[in-house]
């Protein structure tokens, strides 16, 4: 025997093609091995996947994993598909519709609530602050909105007062979407500690370039009232909440007021506001020798939007409250 | 053909996985039995939720949707002659902008109506807890939750900001109402030398979506509570208005019946 042939018997079958074209086992268990990964990759994956998705409540895992297997499309969805039934999209994050109608005396209420879609946060998503309404009657002809109220406690809905009842066959139709532009700013003025004290005339904090404030009012001493103008724009629109602060001579916080609204907010050019002193007694306003006014405001930035919604059939509707 | 060698591996080996795959779940099945009242709920609750939308869920699967408010049935459990559904409500409400920091936001929708209807097929009402994360129907002693084929939402309310406006004369013994039932009643006026104290009692009516809390529009009346219930409106110094107009600040609540269905078990 040759070295050559001797070298060949100690080899493996496995080692060396064999010319004869034989069976090589080594792809076939190659092949099973890789196949079993595969498998068990695809199985894990599935799993993980529907873990992840169904890990955003306390549901029963069993309920979760069946139900994203079965609600997860594909393909992508049309935006409309991702907000909740009946309503249509206002902005990329947000849809609008209106949940119920009542008679308010002779005119009307329509109260619509605002959602985020599938995938939004609602604690990231900016509210919108209102919208351009009208009632569009069955020959077409349209009445504009008498007010907007908003719910400070329930930011999801507000609503919309019109002066003349519904008819049935009436529309409920948007031209214009207000989003909310935020503004927080604060100006500081000389105080004297006069029972009561009124703000100096004019007292203008300038919101925007274009925009100003005109606060006025006066302070006791536990409580106060205010009234404020939103001047330079036409048709402009907002809420508002106004603090103030007093300071001493080396710029110390002595105490200040709070504003109080209550719950409902009307979405106005102009509005009224309480303010409590916020210190406990006997701190009072002693010493204090400047004033800061603060401004925490949504003003309305109108952009065009058509929607268009039939009034007919909705809850509380239009016979009046239920 | 070693491309076939190799393509047949790879079949083989999935074949094997998923036997093996499937031979874990059988046996891990056959584990639970063990403690028959989880297993038994765990299969069928897998096999007979399957839900019908074609969205993506707004908050997580199996959701129900009624306005800006998220259902989401988190237990559901039977004993001593009562299956309770816990249950947890998310908000669909944006959230984010100045003036809400100050304030935990409230549901605009909450639901109100509930029925459960029996693998037997017998309807029972629900009665919701006060804290608005349970709802219990009333069932034979003995019965499990096994006992249970459909949980529905049946009805629910709107909160809708409304702001009725009353007027209340500022004398004793006038009275006020709003059109929920909330009747305010002025029961004294005391006149101090620098303020005007009026004493009013509120009577609610029995039902909590009827229940109004007001508010005076004009800013010179302060409100503090009452001893023993009501509240007080006091005015500071001269200029006393002759009547308190009063705003309705809490929503109005409007009623839907619709039905919903929140979870589904036993046979479908």
């Amino acid at each position: 025997m040759s070295g050559a042939d001797f070298e060949s018997l100690l080899k493996s079958p496995l080692e060396a093609p064999r010319a004869d074209g034989g069976t090589r086992w080594y792809l076939l268990g190659g092949g099973l091995g890789f196949g079993v990964v595969l498998a068990l990759l695809a199985i894990l994956a599935s799993g993980s996947s529907s873990e992840s998705a169904g890990s955003r409540s306390d549901m029963a895992p069993a309920v979760s994993a069946t139900s994203v297997a079965t609600t997860v499309p594909d393909e992508p969805v049309e935006f409309v598909a991702l907000l909740p039934d009946g309503y249509l999209p206002l902005t990329d994050d947000v849809g609008v519709k209106p949940v119920a109608a009542m008679a308010e005396g002779d005119g009307l209420l329509v109260s619509v609530a605002v959602a985020v879609r599938s995938g939004g946060d609602p604690a990231e998503v900016g509210r919108p602050l209102g919208a351009t309404w009208l009632l569009e009657r069955k020959d077409g002809s349209r009445m504009d909105a008498s007010g907007l109220v908003a719910d400070r406690v329930r930011p999801g809905i507000y609503s919309v007062q019109f002066p003349d009842s519904a008819q049935p066959g009436d529309a409920l139709v948007m031209t214009e979407r207000w989003d909310a532009v935020d503004i927080l700013q604060e100006v500081t003025v000389p105080y004297t500690n006069d029972a009561p004290y009124r703000f100096p005339v004019p007292l203008t904090l300038q919101l925007t370039e274009d925009v100003a404030m005109l606060i006025e009012g006066q302070l006791g001493r536990f409580m106060g009232e205010l009234s404020w103008l939103l001047e330079g724009s036409d048709g402009l629109l907002g809420i508002a909440s106004v603090d103030v602060v007093l300071l001493d001579e080396a710029g110390e916080e002595i105490g200040g007021y709070g504003s109080d609204h209550g719950n409902l907010n009307p979405i106005d050019a102009s509005d009224a506001l309480q303010l409590f002193w916020l210190p406990d007694f006997p701190v009072d306003q002693t010493g204090a020798v400047e004033m800061l006014v603060r401004v925490r405001a949504q003003l309305s930035s109108r952009t065009v939007h058509d929607l268009r919604f039939e009034l007919d059939g909705l809850p509380g509707s239009l016979g009046g409250r239920e | 053909l070693d491309a076939r060698r190799l393509l047949i591996g790879i079949g083989g080996g999935a074949l094997i996985a998923i036997a093996l795959f499937v031979g874990v779940g059988v046996i891990a099945d056959g584990d639970t039995d063990a403690t028959p009242e989880a297993t038994t709920s765990t299969a069928v609750t897998a096999l007979a939720t399957p839900p019908v939308t074609t969205s993506p869920p707004l908050v997580s699967a199996g959701e129900v949707v009624f306005e800006t408010t998220a259902l989401l049935v988190t237990a559901v459990s039977a004993d001593d002659g009562e299956v309770r559904v816990e249950y947890e409500l998310v908000s669909l409400a944006p959230l984010s902008g100045i003036g809400q920091d100050d304030e935990e936001p409230q549901l605009v929708a909450l639901p109100e109506q509930w029925e459960l209807t029996t693998t037997d097929g017998e309807l029972v009402v629900g009665n919701v807890d006060a804290d608005d994360t349970m709802v219990r129907f009333a069932v034979p002693a003995d019965a499990t939750r096994q006992i249970v084929d459909t949980v529905r939402v049946v009805g629910w309310r709107i909160g809708v900001p409304a702001g009725e406006q009353v007027t209340l004369p500022m004398v004793s013994g006038a009275t006020v109402s709003f059109a929920g039932g909330t009747t305010y009643l002025v029961d004294t006026v005391i006149e101090q030398s620098t303020s005007t104290i009026v004493q009013v009692d509120v009577d609610d009516p029995d039902s909590r979506w009827d229940e109004v809390f007001a508010a005076p529009t004009d800013p010179g009346w302060r409100v503090t509570g009452r001893q023993f219930g009501g509240l007080q409106f006091i005015w500071e110094g001269p200029g006393v208005p002759s009547e308190i107009a009063l705003i309705q600040e809490s929503p109005s609540w409007v009623a839907v019946t619709s039905e919903l269905t929140a979870w589904r078990g036993g046979s479908s």
